[in-house]
């Protein structure tokens, strides 16, 4: 009971949301693809996936990589086989019909002027072909039809197979509440026991119901006899009811009676809580279910640190980060779904703590932190600066012994260096890369680069790495170098 | 451990006019120079005269008048000034020259190799002028760049001097 309770508080509300959500999307899908062989297929593929995870369970190799296999083709296989009734079921429905609402109305609508219009063909023998499809297409098997796509009405079907219509003798199709082909010719039954009284019309539709899961409605010409074929069975139609009846059934739409209702809405809330309860089933395995501890290794991101600072070392660049989850949940985490940031916009130059808490670890949702080690990262922070050095030139090599170098100009006499504060601060002169004296004859000017080399250190904005040297060079006055320094006097 | 002598002379003629005329120039000079320091504190470079550091009580300090890195001294004048030295040459000097001197001052020649301190000489200035150097005996591992800083005794830098040690 403890636990029970414990669990209830332990749920939070995005959970409430996940589940409610998924469980809408899972019911619709179940309201829009009822009674259609697609539905059938998807609860087959669930089988098969619930097999499968049974079979891992049972430690049975080939089983579950087998049906690992045809559960992921069995999807790709729904698309591919079902695409005539999954386009049909988009594009005869609005966007509002797919998310909202129970689509019987216009089926009802239809089934009523349908009714009646045959029946009223009946009495003035005309005759009428109909076909209303099933869960199947039947592409290919109305030949030469025209396309219509009119609303269905009395007046319209009785003006279709009006004597002088030039497409009375053809069959109409009647999609949803459209008529949406006329004039089409249907493949004749090559039986040879149905009634001497049958003539082309009834042939035809028996021809239709063989190859199509279709529902053909016949009204004899000669006796004005309506008829109903549906699965190669011919039915005589007494009464409007019998028809009603029949429409219904074929179209999946419950017929209008309180009985009919009730049955009708027990289904739906069946349905949906079925979807609710297959949700928070899904949720529970994957949350809740097997809770496991796993330690993870995550990379320190350090983010928001001031663009004149710098960092020097940091005690830590990974974290230990002990989770615990469902083991679903845990097997799946992903590198990129785990961050640890540290934000660095308070931090100063010089040593630096912060601390590793919850709010600085990002996990995915029902990962939960355990611990985290280390708790704090120690981290140095040095700033940039930019400081003017005089340049000297670093001469090497051996001068000629006649000559003497009596100055040298570097231009420009200073630089400014932008680098971090504690290079920086060890620095008073800034030296030029070697200079060799050994080819130097004359006065002149040549050009060296600072000799900053791998150093944090770039020349400032306005300033270049490359020094101009104006040099000049004398002959040595002998007799005066060779002469001795003086003596110490006071 | 490089060895350093430190030495220094006072080139006093004893005629009384010739002292206070040359007291009456000094005067005139110091006078010229803080005015003209005052133009150009603010724009002080290294490596050129800056203004003199004071002597004590706020009295005016001496002025460096001349500073070179030379090979050699010839009766208190610096010979073959250059600021590239052979090691060859076993020794260099740092010669400096003020003028005036209006109190015994104790200034400092301090010698850096590549920015680090190897070693700080001690002199003393007496008026109403005085020269003094200090030098280096030059040995293989000091080949590299080189600084002397004349300061007072506050560490104020009158000048810097860069040469290099070579081959």
């Amino acid at each position: 009971m403890d636990g029970f309770s414990r669990f209830l508080v332990g749920i939070r509300w995005q959970d409430a949301l996940d589940i409610a959500l998924n469980s809408y999307i899972l019911f619709r899908v179940y309201v829009l693809l009822r009674g259609t062989h697609v539905l059938r297929m998807l609860i087959g593929v669930v089988c098969l996936w619930l097999f499968q995870r049974l079979a891992v369970a049972s430690g049975l190799i080939i089983t579950s990589w087998m049906t690992q296999g045809i559960t992921a083709v069995a999807a790709l296989v729904i698309i591919v086989v079902f695409n005539h009734e999954l386009r049909a079921m988009f594009q005869t429905r609005s966007l509002k019909a797919v998310f909202w609402g129970i689509p019987t109305q216009a089926f009802t609508s239809s089934i009523e002027t349908i009714a009646d219009s045959v029946f009223e063909m009946g009495r003035k023998h005309c005759g009428a072909l109909i076909v209303i499809p099933g869960k199947k297409s039947i592409k290919g098997y109305v030949q030469n039809a025209i396309p219509w796509r009119g609303l269905v009405s009395r007046e319209m079907i009785l003006s279709i197979f009006w004597h002088n219509n030039p497409v009375h003798d053809g069959a109409i199709v009647i999609q949803g509440d459209q008529v949406t082909e006329v004039g089409g010719i249907l493949p004749l039954s090559q039986r040879t026991d149905l009634p001497k009284y049958y003539g082309t019309r009834h042939r035809a539709a028996m021809g239709m119901t063989e190859v199509t899961d279709a529902l053909v409605i016949v009204v004899s010409e000669e006796r004005g006899v309506v008829v109903a074929a549906k699965n190669r069975h011919m039915s005589v139609m007494h009464g409007r009811a019998d028809l009603d009846e029949t429409l219904r059934r074929h179209m999946g739409v419950a017929a209008e009676t309180h009985n009919g209702h009730t049955r009708q809405r027990l289904k739906i809330a069946a349905a949906a809580m079925v979807s609710v309860m297959l949700i928070a089933g899904v949720w529970f395995m994957l949350t809740r279910g097997l809770t496991t501890l796993i330690t993870l290794e995550a990379p320190i991101e350090y983010v928001e640190l001031k663009p004149d600072m710098e960092i020097v070392s940091t005690s830590a660049g990974t974290v230990r980060l002990h989770l615990s989850g469902s083991q679903l949940l845990l097997k799946s985490l992903q590198p990129n779904q785990i961050q640890v940031r540290v934000n660095l916009r308070e931090a100063t130059a010089g040593y630096n703590i912060f601390p590793i808490e919850a709010g600085n670890i990002s996990l995915p949702p029902g990962v939960i932190l355990t611990k985290v080690e280390p708790r704090v990262v120690e981290m140095d922070i040095d700033t940039f600066l930019t400081t003017t050095f005089p340049v000297q030139v670093d001469w090497v090599g051996k001068l000629d012994e006649r000559l003497i170098l009596t100055s040298a100009s570097p231009e420009p006499a200073k630089v400014s260096l932008k680098g971090n504060s504690r290079f920086l601060d060890q620095l008073d002169t800034i030296y030029t890369e070697k200079v060799r004296l050994d080819p130097i004859r004359a006065s002149g000017t040549l050009s060296v680069g600072l000799a900053i080399g791998h150093q944090p250190v770039t020349a400032a904005p306005g300033f270049t790495e490359i020094i101009h040297v104006s040099y000049i060079v004398n002959q040595r006055n002998q007799a005066a170098a060779e002469s001795s320094p003086p003596a110490a006097r006071e | 451990m490089n060895f350093f002598t430190i030495q220094g002379k006072i080139p006093t003629p004893p005629s009384s006019f010739f002292k206070r005329a040359s007291a009456a120039i000094a005067l005139l000079i110091v006078l010229a120079m803080i005015s003209f320091w005052h133009c150009r504190s603010a724009e002080a470079e290294d490596g050129l005269v800056k203004p003199p550091p004071s002597g004590e009580k706020g009295q005016p300090g001496p002025i460096l008048t001349e500073a070179v890195m030379c090979e050699a001294l010839s009766g208190y004048t610096p010979e073959n000034p250059a600021v590239v030295f052979s090691v060859a040459r076993q020794r260099v000097f740092c010669f400096t020259a003020f003028d005036p001197v209006p109190q015994k001052t104790i200034i400092y020649h301090k010698w850096y190799r590549r920015d680090v301190l190897t070693a700080t000489v001690k002199l003393q200035l007496n008026p109403p002028r005085w020269v003094t150097f200090s030098n280096m005996q030059l040995r293989e591992s000091d080949k590299g760049p080189w600084q002397v800083k004349i300061t007072d005794a506050d560490g104020r830098a009158f000048r810097i001097l860069r040469y290099s040690i070579t081959d």
